[in-house]
């Protein structure tokens, strides 16, 4: 079942003694196809889980609809829809045995005793929890009370699932491992998800589609490829890791080959659109896209800083009285430079995303 | 212009979308619903009916428009002393328990001494014990034939009676209200904070004058506040401790109506008392609280630093065993008191006091336990539910929920007996005599406290729980019984423990609503305190205190049983 969001609107009325008006989400519009997983992906207090609790019914949307297949289900409370919840903190029942707490939603609905346990036990199978069905929730590790959380969610074989935040709370190893458990059993039940999170590289590995949000609006959506490469905007530019921003200007725009007038020079590029001359543009060039020591060349910097992380060095060069920064990986490999080491800098034309000022 | 329009409309329809989602929920509208109701019945109608009944013209006793009935109680100097009594007491009241509240929660929260645990028992022993056994007690040491001056002095007529015995009396009674609470604020109080002033090289009565007294200030504060309130409420310490030397507002306003009859007099003094409980609620509520520094949440750590001397340590430690053994004589003596033959002559052994008890009484232990079970349960979860619609809910009015079922905690009793008294003698709301007037009094009169319990410990309680819950296709009211009930189980323990302790105990509402066919302990006891029978009245007390204390144990399976909680695993 598909998921769409029509000019959702939300304004909160500020806490504090003024009560201002709080805009949290800002004409967000959205299609979220069946099967889909879409995450909604920005800084902290963008909105995101503002517009996902008005998905699944906590909040009512100051304006606009929200549509479960054809169903408008905008005024519809949390416990007449169709889509279940993951939280940020689990939000598991502590008074309540694993089995139980997977169980809940089976027993809210009146389902016979022998049925629930039978379908809690294949969740608990499907999530890696077997055999710990009576464990309390304090008996058990922030991994494991995150796949309780999954299952509780799932067990009710919702038509629409929803995360806020859920690998929060996890160190790193275990967040990379339970997201693409995530994954896969979200592919595997086939079953649409919108994900919430801050954390753009959990954003990329596990999405169909990204969605960026910034101040309660959208800024960009599309594939974790497009987002990253093809950014329409600084800000999602500068979100979506590590990133350069070049003035420039242009100087001759033939089919696909722009030249630029950067760095003292003209550099010639790949863009898809036309430009007129003189328009100024930013060159938004990624970390790892920048060679440095080799041949070609386009211009000559001097390296300021020297971070060594292991599996690359991030540099910073100066070039031409602006820094930019420069990702080498295979140290080993590649050398490394010193502090006030002269270097050639480079870009490959294809690499550079051009933004108009 | 238009913007305003623009936001009437916008509110309208936010107002119209709440309504709508009311109405998907049924249950839960027609619960809020109902509760507005029984709070217009039980806690506006009756201090309506007081206000009007004050402003009665002159002797007819009809409600009328006219402030003759202030003018009289302000022109005689009788009523005028009552009125600064009851305010003096109130005030030194509330410095004295506080003072004595403090001085204990300091210690055992920052002091390094022994019997700790001995300290917070004895401060509970008076929580549990009808709120005149103090006054009982007073009687029994200082009294006509008191233990202390006729037996060990020989004094015949030492004069207890006045502000000094009511003092006292006050004092031990409430000063467990203040150590509870200062208690919580000083455990709450982060000691890295006081470490860290220490560390800068503070001494340590600046680390208490600069650091621990002003964060605790708020709560100081509103201790004072409560306390004030209940002071000014208190109605059976004066009534057998201040004779009629020392005239106080609620035993004048109720000696105004049973004694002459007068109703309008009577209301108009429980309207003068009821001013100054009033004010000083809405301060404790809307501004102390507002100021405090302290979040309730966070576990006690406690520090290793020494906050006092040695010599203050042990200065502090002889004041807590000071106190501690002055409660345990005061309710030691209530002990004695009902074995003894005849108090003051002949201190032998007997059980005469309680064949006396059983033989006029045992109608009446029926009857007080029969309101205390019914009152009990619905005043437990009224009190859990309150506090779940307030915190976790949103509708229209609920701004409104909140005070007006808070605000029966700063009616004085006797307000609110005179206010059912008149309320309830009119067909249809015909209810003077019987049980449910008895029972709706004890359940609106204490449930504010179960509220406040509930509140904070929803406040604890993550809402994503409850969310989950509902996320889960689970109803208002399955989110209520299975979830958030177990959830805040130890809150609403206490609130039925305490519904359970009032109804039993309470007396300054209760003794006007009184009849031959349901009477209360309480007052039975103070008629035999008024008729001189101490020991009598100490036996009845007696079985009182045990009744409660089984009850305690009773509620405390009870609740772990129905809401399937173990105790002991509370998280
Ligand atoms: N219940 C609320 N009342 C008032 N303001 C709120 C409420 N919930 C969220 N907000 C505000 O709305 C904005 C968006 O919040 P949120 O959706 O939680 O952001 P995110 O999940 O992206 O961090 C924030 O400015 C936040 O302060
Ligand atoms: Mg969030």
């Amino acid at each position: 079942m598909g998921v769409v969001l029509k000019n959702l609107r939300k304004e909160f009325e500020s806490p504090d003694e003024n009560r201002r008006k709080v805009v949290a989400v800002d004409d967000v519009s959205l299609k979220i196809k069946e099967g889909e997983l879409v995450t909604l992906l920005g800084p902290s207090g963008c909105g995101k889980t503002t517009a996902l609790r008005m998905i699944s019914g906590f909040e009512i949307p100051t304006a606009g609809k929200i549509f479960f297949g054809d169903l408008d289900v905008t005024n519809l409370p949390p416990d007449r829809r169709d889509s279940a919840m993951v939280f940020q903190n689990y939000a598991i029942f502590p008074h309540l045995t694993v089995q139980d707490n997977v169980g809940f939603g089976l027993t809210v609905r009146k389902l016979s005793k022998p049925e629930i346990a039978q379908r809690v036990d294949a969740i608990l199978d499907l999530v890696g929890l077997a055999g710990l069905g009576k464990r309390m929730p304090d008996q058990l590790s922030g991994g494991q009370q995150q796949r309780v959380a999954l299952a509780r969610a799932i067990v009710n074989e919702p038509r629409v699932l929803l995360f806020d935040e859920p690998l929060s709370n996890l160190d790193a190893k275990l967040r990379e491992q339970m997201r693409s458990e995530i994954r896969r059993i979200q592919q595997h039940l086939g079953i649409t998800a919108v994900y919430v999170t801050h954390d753009q590289a959990e954003a990329m590995a596990i999405s169909d589609r990204v969605v960026i949000m910034n101040e309660g609006r959208i800024e960009q959506e599309g594939t974790p490829m497009e987002i990253y490469n093809r950014p329409t905007s600084a800000f999602v530019a500068d979100f979506i890791g590590k990133v350069n921003f070049i003035d420039a200007e242009v100087v001759k725009c033939v089919g696909n080959a722009v030249d630029l007038e950067m760095w003292g020079q003209v550099i010639t590029v790949e863009h898809t659109e036309p430009l007129n001359q003189g328009t100024k543009v930013q060159v938004v060039l990624r970390p790892e896209a920048v060679h440095l020591g080799g041949e070609p060349s386009y211009a000559t910097g001097v390296i300021s800083s020297v971070v060594y992380l292991g599996s690359m060095v991030e540099y910073t060069v100066l070039v031409q009285g602006t820094s930019i920064q420069a990702e080498v990986s295979s140290p080993i490999e590649h050398g490394i430079y010193n502090e006030g080491d002269q270097v050639s800098v480079y870009f490959s034309p294809k690499v550079p995303h051009l933004l108009v000022k | 212009m238009s913007t305003i329009l623009l936001e009437t409309k916008q509110r309208g329809r936010r107002v119209y979308l709440e309504l709508q989602r009311l109405a998907k929920e049924p249950w839960l509208a027609l619960s809020i619903l109902a509760i507005f109701t029984l709070l217009a019945l039980f806690i506006v109608l009756p201090l309506v009916k007081v206000f009007q009944m004050s402003l009665a013209s002159g002797e007819s006793s009809v409600a009328g428009g006219s402030v003759a009935m202030y003018k009289e109680v302000f022109q005689s100097w009788y009523m005028r002393k009552a009125l600064v009594n009851s305010l003096v007491t109130g005030v030194l009241s509330a410095l004295l328990a506080v003072l004595v509240g403090f001085i204990m929660a300091y210690t055992v929260t920052r002091v390094n001494v022994p019997f700790k645990k001995f300290f917070n028992l004895v401060s509970i022993v008076p929580v549990i014990s009808p709120p005149f056994v103090s006054a009982l007690s007073i009687l029994l040491l200082f009294g006509n034939n008191g233990f202390v001056t006729y037996n060990l002095l020989g004094i015949r007529n030492f004069p207890i009676y006045g502000l000094r015995g009511l003092l006292i009396a006050q004092t031990i009674t409430f000063f467990p209200v203040a150590y509870l609470s200062m208690k919580g604020v000083l455990e709450a109080i982060n000691p890295a904070l006081e470490d860290a002033a220490f560390d800068l090289g503070a001494s340590r009565w600046r680390v208490f004058g600069k650091i621990t007294l002003p964060l605790a200030a708020p709560g100081i504060a509103s201790a004072l506040l409560v306390i004030f309130i209940e002071s000014l409420a208190d109605f059976g310490n004066p009534l057998v401790l201040a004779g009629s030397n020392y005239p106080t507002l609620a035993v004048q306003a109720y000696l105004e109506i049973t004694g002459m009859y007068n109703l309008a007099g009577g209301a108009a003094l429980a309207v003068i008392l009821l001013i100054p409980s009033v004010s000083a609620f809405i301060l404790q509520k809307y501004w102390v609280s507002k100021k405090s520094y302290v979040t309730v949440s966070g576990k006690p750590t406690r520090s290793t630093v020494k906050s006092v001397s040695g010599a203050m340590q042990w200065i502090l430690f002889a004041f807590c065993v000071v106190v501690s053994i002055v409660v345990l004589v005061f309710y030691g003596i209530i002990f004695v008191g009902a074995f003894s033959r005849a108090w003051g002559f002949d201190y032998s052994f007997t059980l005469r006091n309680f064949s006396y008890v059983w033989d006029v009484g045992y109608k009446t232990i029926v009857d007080t336990v029969t309101v205390a079970l019914v009152s009990t349960p619905i005043s437990g979860i009224l009190g859990m539910f309150i506090a779940f619609l307030v915190v976790r809910r949103n509708f229209i009015g609920k701004g409104l929920m909140e005070f007006t079922s808070m605000l029966s905690f700063a009616l004085p009793g006797t307000v609110v007996g005179i206010g059912y008294i008149l309320a309830f003698n009119t067909k249809p709301l015909l209810l003077t005599g019987t049980l449910t007037i008895l029972v709706a009094n004890f359940v609106f009169r204490y449930v504010p406290v179960g509220i406040q319990n509930g509140i904070a410990a929803l406040h604890q309680i993550d809402p994503g729980i409850e969310e989950a819950a509902t996320d889960l296709g689970a109803s208002s009211q399955t989110v209520f019984r299975r979830i958030t009930l177990p959830l805040i189980s130890p809150a609403f323990f206490s609130g039925l423990v305490f519904a359970f302790v009032r109804a039993m105990t309470a007396i300054s509402a209760a003794i006007f609503l009184v009849s031959a066919d349901w009477n209360l302990m309480t007052v039975q006891i103070l008629a035999q305190v008024s008729s001189g029978r101490l020991g009598a009245a100490a036996a009845f007390s007696l079985i009182l205190v045990g009744i409660i204390l089984v009850a305690i144990f009773i509620i405390r399976i009870l609740v772990d049983r129905l809401l399937g909680v173990k105790f002991e695993t509370r998280f």
